[in-house]
């Protein structure tokens, strides 16, 4: 392991105790919010692909059956018009929480006023059914949003203190630890040398 | 506080979302997607700093041709969500394929599996 450049002194050798000490209560945190993380990760992930593949299908035949009334009403122009002056309004409430430090996102959605505000005599009565389907897939859109989010954010979150974490217990903790340890044997060293040194010049002056 | 709702895709693919109170803008390219997603990212509420829009819905098959630096950037902050959502040609797999990726970010390996 890779030890840190530094003099062999007392002084260093303080300094890099307090540093590894630092360092430990450093990753045992950082351990911990890790813990904290994948738990919550995991608890949502799973509902995160449920409610993905519920959502996927609801849209696929909402989307067949709005193609089909597009098909079926005269014009495109028709069409847009009759959406484009909806009475519906939808509103979307946003709060942020902190998990673990990470600000995940929590939607409220609600939708006011009818979707079907058009003439009825210019539209298929298909352009109802799907604008239903539309208006009952929403919420579940904006779930599967919340929850996405917040995997995604959670996931990076993981992953940069997983990093943190393995730097410090693969790299920082062990080199830190070798480096006081290989200070502590040279200052041993130098101690014993200056005994042998006075030793020495005891028994020359004796003799 | 109240936020907006905005979906990108081709024009008669988001109409139907539109009737639902959705803000529709369209967007046919790659280009166009990129851009006007930075647009709408920058754009925040009046006398706030909040994000005018809290969730960006994009269709399926322009989301995938978003580059990953762009994506990476765009959805660095806690709002907006920039959403995958599968087109009218129905789902390509790859909103599953993003949720897989999450997986592998945050654990090292896809547990979940595929099926």
């Amino acid at each position: 392991m890779a030890k840190l450049d530094v003099k062999p002194t007392r002084m260093e050798l303080l300094k890099l105790k307090i540093q590894l000490k630092a360092a430990k209560r450093g990753h045992k945190l950082l351990k911990d919010k890790q813990d904290g993380l994948m738990q919550k990760f995991m608890e949502i992930i799973k509902e995160a692909k449920q409610i993905r593949r519920e959502v996927e299908k609801k849209l696929e035949s909402a989307f067949k059956n709005f193609a089909g009334a597009s098909a079926s009403t005269a014009t495109p122009k028709m069409l847009e018009s009759a959406l484009t002056f909806t009475s519906a309004k939808s509103t979307l409430a946003a709060t942020t929480k902190n998990v673990m430090s990470v600000h995940i996102p929590y939607f409220e959605h609600e939708l006011k006023g009818s979707v079907h505000s058009y003439g009825f005599n210019q539209t298929s009565g298909q352009l109802d059914t799907s604008l239903s389907l539309f208006q009952e897939v929403t919420p579940k859109l904006i779930k599967l949003a919340e929850i996405e989010k917040q995997a995604q954010l959670l996931a990076e979150e993981t992953e940069k203190t997983r990093r943190r974490v393995n730097a410090l217990e693969h790299m920082r903790i062990p080199a830190l630890e070798e480096t006081v340890k290989f200070i502590t044997m040279k200052l041993e060293e130098a101690e014993r040398g200056a005994i042998v040194a006075v030793m020495a010049l005891k028994s020359k002056m004796e003799a | 506080m109240d936020f907006k709702i905005a979906i990108l895709g081709p024009k008669d693919t988001i109409l139907g979302f539109k009737a639902v109170g959705l803000e529709a803008h369209s967007a046919l390219n790659k280009e166009q997607v990129v851009e006007k997603l930075y647009e709408l990212k920058k754009t925040k509420q009046e006398n706030s700093d909040k994000p005018k829009y809290a969730i960006i819905f994009v269709v399926e098959d322009l989301a995938m041709q978003i580059p990953e630096a762009d994506l990476k950037k765009l959805s660095s902050t806690t709002m907006p969500a920039i959403i995958p959502i599968p087109g009218p040609k129905g789902t390509t797999g790859f909103g599953l394929q993003r949720i897989s990726k999450i997986v592998e970010q945050a654990v090292g390996s896809d547990i979940l599996g595929d099926k």
